[in-house]
Protein backbone atom coordinates (compact mmCIF):
# COMPACT_ATOMS: atom_id res chain seq x y z
CA UNK A 1 0.00 0.00 0.00
CA UNK A 2 1.31 3.44 -1.28
CA UNK A 3 0.69 6.70 1.04
CA UNK A 4 1.89 9.81 -0.98
CA UNK A 5 4.66 12.24 1.58
CA UNK A 6 1.48 14.36 1.98
CA UNK A 7 -1.03 11.91 3.07
CA UNK A 8 1.98 10.85 5.73
CA UNK A 9 2.35 14.23 7.56
CA UNK A 10 -1.64 14.13 7.14
CA UNK A 11 -1.82 11.12 9.30
CA UNK A 12 1.26 12.04 11.84
CA UNK A 13 0.06 15.66 12.26
CA UNK A 14 -3.29 14.36 13.33
CA UNK A 15 -1.11 12.05 15.90
CA UNK A 16 0.66 15.13 17.20
CA UNK A 17 -2.24 17.66 17.61
CA UNK A 18 -3.74 14.71 19.57
CA UNK A 19 -1.18 14.38 21.61
CA UNK A 20 -0.98 17.70 22.28
CA UNK A 21 -4.50 18.64 23.54
CA UNK A 22 -4.15 15.40 25.04
CA UNK A 23 -7.20 14.29 24.10
CA UNK A 24 -10.85 15.16 25.05
CA UNK A 25 -11.01 16.59 28.67
CA UNK A 26 -12.70 14.02 31.07
CA UNK A 27 -15.02 15.55 33.50
CA UNK A 28 -14.14 14.78 37.15
CA UNK A 29 -16.92 16.08 39.37
CA UNK A 30 -20.15 15.27 37.23
CA UNK A 31 -21.05 15.44 33.95
CA UNK A 32 -19.85 17.70 30.99
CA UNK A 33 -22.71 18.20 28.49
CA UNK A 34 -22.27 16.74 25.34
CA UNK A 35 -23.66 20.23 23.56
CA UNK A 36 -22.89 23.42 25.48
CA UNK A 37 -26.15 25.36 24.81
CA UNK A 38 -27.08 28.81 26.11
CA UNK A 39 -27.94 29.02 29.54
CA UNK A 40 -31.91 29.13 30.27
CA UNK A 41 -32.12 32.71 31.81
CA UNK A 42 -32.61 33.63 35.21
CA UNK A 43 -33.93 36.84 36.33
CA UNK A 44 -34.42 37.08 39.73
CA UNK A 45 -33.69 39.02 43.29
CA UNK A 46 -30.66 39.24 44.86
CA UNK A 47 -30.06 39.38 48.55
CA UNK A 48 -29.53 43.51 48.65
CA UNK A 49 -32.92 43.70 46.86
CA UNK A 50 -30.48 44.09 43.28
CA UNK A 51 -32.01 42.50 40.30
CA UNK A 52 -29.71 39.12 38.84
CA UNK A 53 -29.81 38.43 35.31
CA UNK A 54 -27.83 35.46 34.28
CA UNK A 55 -26.76 36.46 30.99
CA UNK A 56 -24.92 39.27 32.33
CA UNK A 57 -22.78 37.66 34.41
CA UNK A 58 -20.30 36.99 31.34
CA UNK A 59 -16.67 36.91 32.06
CA UNK A 60 -16.98 33.80 35.49
CA UNK A 61 -18.06 30.85 35.41
CA UNK A 62 -21.49 30.95 37.43
CA UNK A 63 -22.22 27.75 39.87
CA UNK A 64 -26.11 27.99 40.30
CA UNK A 65 -27.19 25.56 43.51
CA UNK A 66 -30.91 25.29 44.37
CA UNK A 67 -31.61 25.34 48.03
CA UNK A 68 -32.88 26.49 50.86
CA UNK A 69 -31.66 27.71 54.47
CA UNK A 70 -33.29 25.56 56.55
CA UNK A 71 -31.35 22.51 54.69
CA UNK A 72 -29.37 21.14 57.34
CA UNK A 73 -27.58 18.35 55.54
CA UNK A 74 -27.71 18.94 51.26
CA UNK A 75 -27.13 22.73 51.37
CA UNK A 76 -24.55 23.78 53.44
CA UNK A 77 -22.37 20.77 52.56
CA UNK A 78 -22.69 21.79 48.80
CA UNK A 79 -22.10 25.60 49.58
CA UNK A 80 -19.60 24.71 51.96
CA UNK A 81 -17.54 22.30 49.48
CA UNK A 82 -18.11 25.41 46.77
CA UNK A 83 -16.12 27.39 49.64
CA UNK A 84 -13.38 25.40 49.60
CA UNK A 85 -12.86 25.10 46.37
CA UNK A 86 -13.02 28.58 45.56
CA UNK A 87 -10.51 28.65 48.60
CA UNK A 88 -8.40 26.18 46.91
CA UNK A 89 -8.01 27.85 43.53
CA UNK A 90 -6.55 30.86 44.42
CA UNK A 91 -6.84 34.16 42.87
CA UNK A 92 -8.75 31.96 39.97
CA UNK A 93 -11.45 31.97 42.82
CA UNK A 94 -12.40 35.25 41.68
CA UNK A 95 -13.49 34.04 38.45
CA UNK A 96 -16.06 31.85 39.51
CA UNK A 97 -19.42 33.24 41.24
CA UNK A 98 -21.26 31.18 43.43
CA UNK A 99 -25.88 31.54 43.26
CA UNK A 100 -27.89 30.03 45.58
CA UNK A 101 -31.56 29.97 44.64
CA UNK A 102 -34.49 29.39 47.23
CA UNK A 103 -36.57 26.62 46.94
CA UNK A 104 -38.17 27.59 49.75
CA UNK A 105 -38.96 31.80 49.04
CA UNK A 106 -42.12 31.46 51.72
CA UNK A 107 -39.24 31.40 54.45
CA UNK A 108 -36.01 32.28 52.52
CA UNK A 109 -36.68 36.28 53.07
CA UNK A 110 -33.94 38.39 50.88
CA UNK A 111 -32.34 39.07 54.27
CA UNK A 112 -32.16 35.50 55.65
CA UNK A 113 -30.66 34.48 52.61
CA UNK A 114 -27.99 36.71 52.88
CA UNK A 115 -26.88 36.15 56.12
CA UNK A 116 -26.96 32.23 55.31
CA UNK A 117 -24.75 32.55 52.16
CA UNK A 118 -22.50 34.99 53.90
CA UNK A 119 -21.29 31.95 56.41
CA UNK A 120 -20.20 30.11 53.71
CA UNK A 121 -18.43 33.08 51.87
CA UNK A 122 -18.59 36.43 51.35
CA UNK A 123 -18.65 36.34 47.64
CA UNK A 124 -21.72 33.98 47.46
CA UNK A 125 -24.65 35.47 46.25
CA UNK A 126 -28.69 34.35 47.02
CA UNK A 127 -31.34 35.12 44.89
CA UNK A 128 -35.18 34.78 45.29
CA UNK A 129 -38.36 36.04 43.20
CA UNK A 130 -41.93 35.74 42.82
CA UNK A 131 -43.39 32.34 42.84
CA UNK A 132 -43.82 32.30 39.56
CA UNK A 133 -40.44 33.77 38.45
CA UNK A 134 -38.74 30.72 40.37
CA UNK A 135 -41.25 28.20 39.29
CA UNK A 136 -39.61 28.96 35.66
CA UNK A 137 -36.65 28.77 36.39
CA UNK A 138 -37.03 25.99 38.49
CA UNK A 139 -38.47 24.32 35.13
CA UNK A 140 -36.08 25.64 32.19
CA UNK A 141 -33.33 23.85 34.37
CA UNK A 142 -35.37 20.84 35.20
CA UNK A 143 -35.11 21.32 39.18
CA UNK A 144 -37.26 19.77 41.08
CA UNK A 145 -38.25 21.63 44.20
CA UNK A 146 -41.72 20.08 46.10
CA UNK A 147 -42.73 21.39 49.45
CA UNK A 148 -43.81 18.28 51.94
CA UNK A 149 -45.23 18.83 55.23
CA UNK A 150 -43.41 16.51 57.97
CA UNK A 151 -46.60 17.16 61.02
CA UNK A 152 -44.00 15.01 63.18
CA UNK A 153 -41.20 17.42 62.97
CA UNK A 154 -40.97 21.02 64.44
CA UNK A 155 -39.78 22.22 60.67
CA UNK A 156 -43.24 22.35 59.85
CA UNK A 157 -42.37 21.27 56.16
CA UNK A 158 -39.17 20.72 54.31
CA UNK A 159 -38.24 20.84 50.88
CA UNK A 160 -37.26 17.91 48.59
CA UNK A 161 -34.88 19.33 45.95
CA UNK A 162 -32.05 18.36 43.79
CA UNK A 163 -28.65 18.92 44.64
CA UNK A 164 -26.78 19.06 41.27
CA UNK A 165 -24.51 22.56 40.87
CA UNK A 166 -25.24 23.64 37.18
CA UNK A 167 -22.42 24.97 35.80
CA UNK A 168 -22.23 27.86 33.36
CA UNK A 169 -19.38 28.95 31.52
CA UNK A 170 -17.80 32.40 30.78
CA UNK A 171 -19.91 32.88 27.60
CA UNK A 172 -23.17 32.16 29.00
CA UNK A 173 -23.67 28.17 28.54
CA UNK A 174 -24.62 25.68 29.98
CA UNK A 175 -21.13 22.96 30.14
CA UNK A 176 -22.08 20.85 33.60
CA UNK A 177 -22.94 19.44 36.32
CA UNK A 178 -21.54 18.66 39.47
CA UNK A 179 -22.78 15.71 41.32
CA UNK A 180 -23.91 15.82 45.07
CA UNK A 181 -21.17 14.73 47.25
CA UNK A 182 -18.31 15.42 44.32
CA UNK A 183 -14.81 15.07 45.71
CA UNK A 184 -13.73 19.11 46.23
CA UNK A 185 -10.03 18.23 44.13
CA UNK A 186 -12.36 17.39 41.31
CA UNK A 187 -14.43 20.57 41.54
CA UNK A 188 -11.43 22.41 41.62
CA UNK A 189 -9.80 20.08 38.51
CA UNK A 190 -12.67 21.07 36.91
CA UNK A 191 -13.22 24.35 37.49
CA UNK A 192 -9.56 24.99 36.54
CA UNK A 193 -10.05 23.50 32.65
CA UNK A 194 -12.89 25.63 32.36
CA UNK A 195 -11.03 28.75 33.60
CA UNK A 196 -8.43 27.83 31.01
CA UNK A 197 -10.56 27.03 28.08
CA UNK A 198 -11.74 30.88 28.63
CA UNK A 199 -15.69 29.85 27.70
CA UNK A 200 -14.42 28.22 24.29
CA UNK B 1 -6.25 -7.92 105.62
CA UNK B 2 -9.63 -8.55 104.89
CA UNK B 3 -11.34 -4.60 105.15
CA UNK B 4 -8.44 -3.88 102.35
CA UNK B 5 -10.10 -6.74 100.08
CA UNK B 6 -13.86 -5.34 100.51
CA UNK B 7 -12.61 -1.86 99.92
CA UNK B 8 -10.75 -3.17 96.59
CA UNK B 9 -14.03 -4.59 95.47
CA UNK B 10 -16.10 -1.17 96.43
CA UNK B 11 -13.44 0.95 94.46
CA UNK B 12 -13.48 -1.06 91.06
CA UNK B 13 -17.34 -1.51 91.69
CA UNK B 14 -17.39 2.42 91.77
CA UNK B 15 -15.27 2.76 88.94
CA UNK B 16 -17.07 0.46 86.60
CA UNK B 17 -20.24 2.68 87.49
CA UNK B 18 -18.42 5.46 86.95
CA UNK B 19 -17.68 4.04 83.09
CA UNK B 20 -20.61 3.06 82.70
CA UNK B 21 -22.46 0.45 82.54
CA UNK B 22 -22.36 0.68 78.38
CA UNK B 23 -19.52 1.68 77.75
CA UNK B 24 -20.65 3.85 75.16
CA UNK B 25 -17.79 6.19 73.17
CA UNK B 26 -19.21 9.38 71.23
CA UNK B 27 -16.24 10.47 68.47
CA UNK B 28 -16.01 13.07 66.26
CA UNK B 29 -19.17 15.55 67.68
CA UNK B 30 -19.01 18.60 65.27
CA UNK B 31 -21.59 20.69 63.49
CA UNK B 32 -21.26 24.15 61.37
CA UNK B 33 -21.32 27.37 61.56
CA UNK B 34 -24.66 29.10 61.64
CA UNK B 35 -26.54 31.73 62.28
CA UNK B 36 -29.55 32.29 64.62
CA UNK B 37 -32.41 31.14 63.63
CA UNK B 38 -31.41 28.61 60.87
CA UNK B 39 -31.25 24.89 61.11
CA UNK B 40 -27.94 22.97 61.72
CA UNK B 41 -27.01 19.45 62.09
CA UNK B 42 -24.70 17.77 64.23
CA UNK B 43 -22.64 14.91 63.08
CA UNK B 44 -20.71 12.48 65.50
CA UNK B 45 -19.88 8.74 65.80
CA UNK B 46 -21.29 6.62 68.92
CA UNK B 47 -19.77 2.92 69.30
CA UNK B 48 -20.74 0.80 71.84
CA UNK B 49 -17.24 -1.45 72.11
CA UNK B 50 -17.98 -4.53 74.12
CA UNK B 51 -20.99 -3.40 76.36
CA UNK B 52 -24.58 -4.49 76.57
CA UNK B 53 -27.31 -3.35 73.76
CA UNK B 54 -28.29 0.21 74.36
CA UNK B 55 -30.48 2.72 72.74
CA UNK B 56 -30.32 5.97 71.72
CA UNK B 57 -33.81 7.58 72.70
CA UNK B 58 -33.42 11.30 72.07
CA UNK B 59 -30.31 14.38 71.62
CA UNK B 60 -31.51 17.65 73.55
CA UNK B 61 -29.51 21.00 72.74
CA UNK B 62 -30.16 24.34 75.03
CA UNK B 63 -28.79 26.17 71.80
CA UNK B 64 -31.82 24.57 69.78
CA UNK B 65 -35.51 25.19 69.65
CA UNK B 66 -35.98 21.98 68.52
CA UNK B 67 -33.57 18.26 68.07
CA UNK B 68 -34.62 15.83 65.81
CA UNK B 69 -33.01 12.70 64.11
CA UNK B 70 -33.71 13.01 60.55
CA UNK B 71 -31.62 11.14 57.74
CA UNK B 72 -31.36 11.72 54.06
CA UNK B 73 -32.81 9.75 51.07
CA UNK B 74 -31.68 10.57 47.11
CA UNK B 75 -34.32 9.42 45.00
CA UNK B 76 -33.12 10.00 41.37
CA UNK B 77 -31.15 12.94 42.52
CA UNK B 78 -33.60 14.75 44.58
CA UNK B 79 -32.53 14.49 48.15
CA UNK B 80 -35.59 14.03 50.73
CA UNK B 81 -35.31 14.32 54.39
CA UNK B 82 -37.06 11.82 56.80
CA UNK B 83 -37.70 12.36 60.31
CA UNK B 84 -36.48 9.33 62.30
CA UNK B 85 -39.55 9.07 65.26
CA UNK B 86 -38.18 5.84 67.01
CA UNK B 87 -35.16 4.79 68.95
CA UNK B 88 -31.52 4.19 67.81
CA UNK B 89 -30.40 1.02 68.29
CA UNK B 90 -26.78 0.09 69.24
CA UNK B 91 -26.10 -3.10 69.65
CA UNK B 92 -22.67 -4.64 71.62
CA UNK B 93 -19.71 -3.91 69.13
CA UNK B 94 -22.30 -1.63 66.69
CA UNK B 95 -21.95 2.00 66.33
CA UNK B 96 -24.57 4.81 64.89
CA UNK B 97 -22.57 7.13 62.46
CA UNK B 98 -24.45 10.81 61.95
CA UNK B 99 -22.68 11.76 59.31
CA UNK B 100 -22.97 14.43 56.08
CA UNK B 101 -25.18 12.69 53.64
CA UNK B 102 -26.82 10.62 55.95
CA UNK B 103 -28.21 10.38 59.13
CA UNK B 104 -28.00 13.58 61.14
CA UNK B 105 -28.46 15.04 64.30
CA UNK B 106 -30.84 18.56 63.24
CA UNK B 107 -30.93 21.49 65.54
CA UNK B 108 -33.93 23.34 64.63
CA UNK B 109 -34.13 27.11 65.16
CA UNK B 110 -30.81 27.77 66.58
CA UNK B 111 -30.73 30.57 69.09
CA UNK B 112 -27.35 31.58 68.57
CA UNK B 113 -25.12 32.46 66.45
CA UNK B 114 -21.94 29.57 65.81
CA UNK B 115 -18.72 30.89 64.44
CA UNK B 116 -15.69 28.49 64.13
CA UNK B 117 -13.95 27.41 66.91
CA UNK B 118 -16.77 27.63 69.00
CA UNK B 119 -18.44 24.72 70.72
CA UNK B 120 -21.70 23.33 71.52
CA UNK B 121 -22.96 21.15 74.37
CA UNK B 122 -24.96 18.29 73.45
CA UNK B 123 -26.84 15.49 75.78
CA UNK B 124 -27.48 12.52 74.24
CA UNK B 125 -29.87 9.91 76.28
CA UNK B 126 -29.64 6.02 76.11
CA UNK B 127 -32.05 3.81 77.80
CA UNK B 128 -28.64 1.77 79.40
CA UNK B 129 -26.40 4.70 80.01
CA UNK B 130 -28.50 7.55 80.41
CA UNK B 131 -27.45 10.94 80.01
CA UNK B 132 -24.20 11.76 78.31
CA UNK B 133 -23.08 15.03 78.03
CA UNK B 134 -21.12 15.60 74.59
CA UNK B 135 -19.34 18.92 73.33
CA UNK B 136 -19.39 19.65 69.71
CA UNK B 137 -16.92 21.66 67.73
CA UNK B 138 -17.68 24.12 64.96
CA UNK B 139 -16.30 23.84 61.93
CA UNK B 140 -16.75 23.97 58.35
CA UNK B 141 -16.05 20.20 57.67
Amino acid sequence: MYFSLLQRLSVIGCLLALVACGGPYIWRSGALLDAATTAPEVVLTNQDGQPFTLSQQTGVVTLLFFGFTNCPDVCPTTLADLAAARKKLGTDGDKIRVVLITVDPARDTPERLGRYVQTFDPTFIALSGTEAELQAVYQSYGVTAIRRDVPNSALGYTIDHNASVYVIDQSGHWRALISNGAAIDDIVADLRYLISSGGN
Amino acid sequence: MRPCWVALLLLVALALAACGATGLQVQNAWVRPVLAGNTDAAYLVIRNPGGANDRLLRVECESATAVEIHTRVDRNGVMEMRPIDSWLDIPTNGEIVFGSGGMHIMLIGMKQDLVVGDTLALTLYFEQYGPMQVVAQVRVS
